[in-house]
């Protein structure tokens, strides 16, 4: 579905993309405006341009520390959520799957706190003088700490993860790297894969890796700390969202007896309502990628190395059946 | 299998430190909540959600937390599935630029969001003069219900974008057209097809929108500075508050949140239930 259309609907699309990038685009352009301006108000342009806010801005100490501090708890966080998540993930995919049910909830469990509540609490539980404090250092765990916040951000990043692993975005980069491990394993004999390989490429989605999330609006605010990690560990649980959306996606590829490529084939179904023959009710049924037959089987290795363009194209239409085909 | 077996215990204790931050930073807060909402001057009870249910202010916070949640998701939603479907259909330079910038402006929001909104949209704002030059509109009121819709509706629109791009990919074109062969027309293909399939993506996406806009506090606080009566705001004039110090009726406002939240939550995963089912 992603062909770039030509003639007057290309010219449409094109207009809803203008539209969205300038609906996005008009309150940083009005900041940086602003920010360049001399003076601005009652006009719809500023009176004159200069530069020498930035200057104050980057010779005043206060900004530098507080922009040194944003820094510290967005690397903080960031490296909490890839050290933190990288393995539970791995750990959890290989050695217990049956985890699985738990995991769900414990994703789920940060985006049922509104964010305002698990921060505000965080300084409550541990601000010195309450019960979590004389449990454990007094200087570790200080509401103050940097590691406190970093904590905390780190959550608020997992809240925003958790919003990728929801999307139903199946074709994301972790569960690209996963696939690809699966391959390695299954590949080197090291162990039998616990399900099939998912006879699919790798698609990276841009969605889920965002290329400047940190460093687009540098740490005057804190909400730069939760755009930083989010940007990591959404990148990292993204890949447990084929579990996430696994009511909605059956996994077809881990019945044991088929060979890799024979799971591909699956059907897809649809039925419509045919206007030009009333009152029939037409069963659309394709049995995409059939052209891999069981013969297509590990004996002949994985077919990993620089699939030829037909073959990528088969290999696309082998996707999963999508969630609520009717 | 002994050396599986050291895998499997090498792999728990891999566990252990996203165990210890996950009981740290999130069940021990929220036990905090749960435990301290239950408490108040008169002792242990229900006191607390009692008050906050019986007072008209603390209603209206939730009834005003819940409309602007749900506007700012609807509309943001309904530009979202405009703009990434677009954002598909369009030479590739050119999408993997604008769904690059909405990665980034999905994280702008809080208090530059809030700040940027003044200077483009306060009564002597830059768009707002021009819209009303223009004669589009007379007077616009930021601070008002209306004004916050739109504030929250600009950070609902890229992180809209940025969940539901990857959700167009269940579509296909052959579906398209084989449903065009068959005689259907554009509107039937996404009525029969089209929208059944993204159901449980739009679905979620929306879920995740309104938690995002029911949380949001920094954004609010910072346009209205606490004069606007929204439930996150209400918390933390109670815990963090300088006039109103009522930590326990805040564990009481911050559990029935979470419970709105629980709430959207269940319905959104019978729903997608229900869908795969009906999909069998």
């Amino acid at each position: 579905m992603s062909r770039a259309e030509r003639g007057p609907v290309g010219l449409y699309h094109r207009t809803v993309v203008y539209i969205l990038f300038l609906i996005l685009l008009a309150p940083l352009l009005g900041t940086f405006v602003y920010s360049i301006a001399t003076s601005w108000s009652a006009s719809i342009l500023p009176s004159g341009f200069t530069y020498k806010w930035y200057v104050a801005l980057w010779s005043d100490p206060r900004f530098l520390i507080a922009f040194g501090q944003s820094l510290l708890v967005c690397v903080g966080a960031l490296i909490l959520s890839v050290v933190l998540i990288l393995p539970l993930l791995f750990v959890v995919h290989y050695h217990f799957p049956k985890l699985d049910a738990l995991m769900n909830i414990l994703i789920l469990l940060p985006f049922a706190v509104p964010p305002v509540v698990s921060s505000v609490v965080t300084i409550r539980v541990f601000s010195s003088g309450n019960f979590l404090s004389p449990a454990v250092t007094k200087r570790a765990m200080n509401a103050s700490n940097p590691g406190v916040w970093c904590g905390s951000a780190f959550f608020s990043a997992a809240r925003i993860s958790t919003s990728a692993v929801a999307s139903t975005s199946t074709h994301t980069v972790a569960s690209g790297i996963s696939d690809r491990l699966r391959l390695m394993f299954a590949a080197t004999a090291l162990r039998t894969p616990r399900t099939g390989v998912r006879p699919e490429m790798p698609s990276p989605v841009r969605a889920s890796v965002p290329p400047a999330a940190g460093t687009a609006c540098p740490g005057v605010s804190a909400g730069c700390c939760t755009a930083g990690c989010a940007a990591g560990a959404g990148l990292m649980t993204a890949s447990t969202s084929r579990r996430m959306i696994s009511p909605l996606a059956p996994e077809p590829w881990s019945s044991p007896k088929s060979t890799p490529w024979s799971r591909a084939i699956r059907r897809t179904s649809g039925e419509i309502t045919a206007p030009n023959f009333p009152g029939t009710r037409v069963r659309i049924s394709t049995r995409s990628s059939a052209a891999f037959s069981a013969s297509d089987s590990w004996a002949e290795g994985p077919p990993t190395a620089a699939p030829t363009e037909p073959f990528r194209a088969r290999v696309r239409r082998a996707t999963p059946c999508p969630p609520g085909v009717p | 299998m002994s050396s599986q077996r050291r895998g499997k215990w090498l792999g728990l204790l891999c566990l252990v430190p996203f165990a210890l931050f996950f009981i740290a930073f999130q069940i021990a807060p929220l036990a905090w909540v749960a435990i301290n909402s239950l408490y108040s001057d008169a002792g242990w009870g229900i006191d607390n959600f009692v008050k906050a249910f019986n007072s008209r202010f603390y209603r209206q916070a939730m009834q005003f937390s819940l409309e602007i949640s749900f506007w700012s998701s609807l509309i943001g939603i309904v530009i979202a599935i405009l703009g990434s479907y677009s954002l598909r259909k369009v030479p590739s330079r050119l999408r993997d630029f604008v769904s690059a910038f909405a990665n980034m402006t999905s994280n702008f929001s809080g208090v530059p969001l809030a700040f940027a909104f003044i200077i483009l949209l306060v009564f002597n704002g830059a768009l707002t003069l021009i819209l009303k030059q223009a004669g589009i509109i007379d007077d616009f009121n930021l601070y008002s219900k209306t004004g916050l819709i739109i504030l929250y509706t600009y950070f609902q629109i890229p992180l809209g974008v940025l969940l539901l791009y990857p959700a167009f990919d269940a579509l296909r074109e052959d579906w398209r057209e084989s449903a065009s062969l068959l005689g259907a027309s554009g509107w039937d293909f996404w009525r029969h097809i089209g929208i059944p399939v993204l159901t449980p993506a739009l679905l979620g996406t929306f879920v995740i929108l309104l938690a995002n806009a029911l949380g949001a506090y920094a954004t609010v606080y910072a346009l209205t500075t606490g004069n606007f009566n929204v439930l996150p705001i209400r918390i933390a004039a109670m815990v963090a508050g300088d006039i109103s110090l009522d930590p326990n009726l805040a564990s009481a406002l911050a559990m029935i949140l979470v419970g709105m939240m629980t709430l959207v939550t269940i319905v959104h995963q019978w729903l997608l239930k229900r869908s795969y089912h009906v999909s069998r």
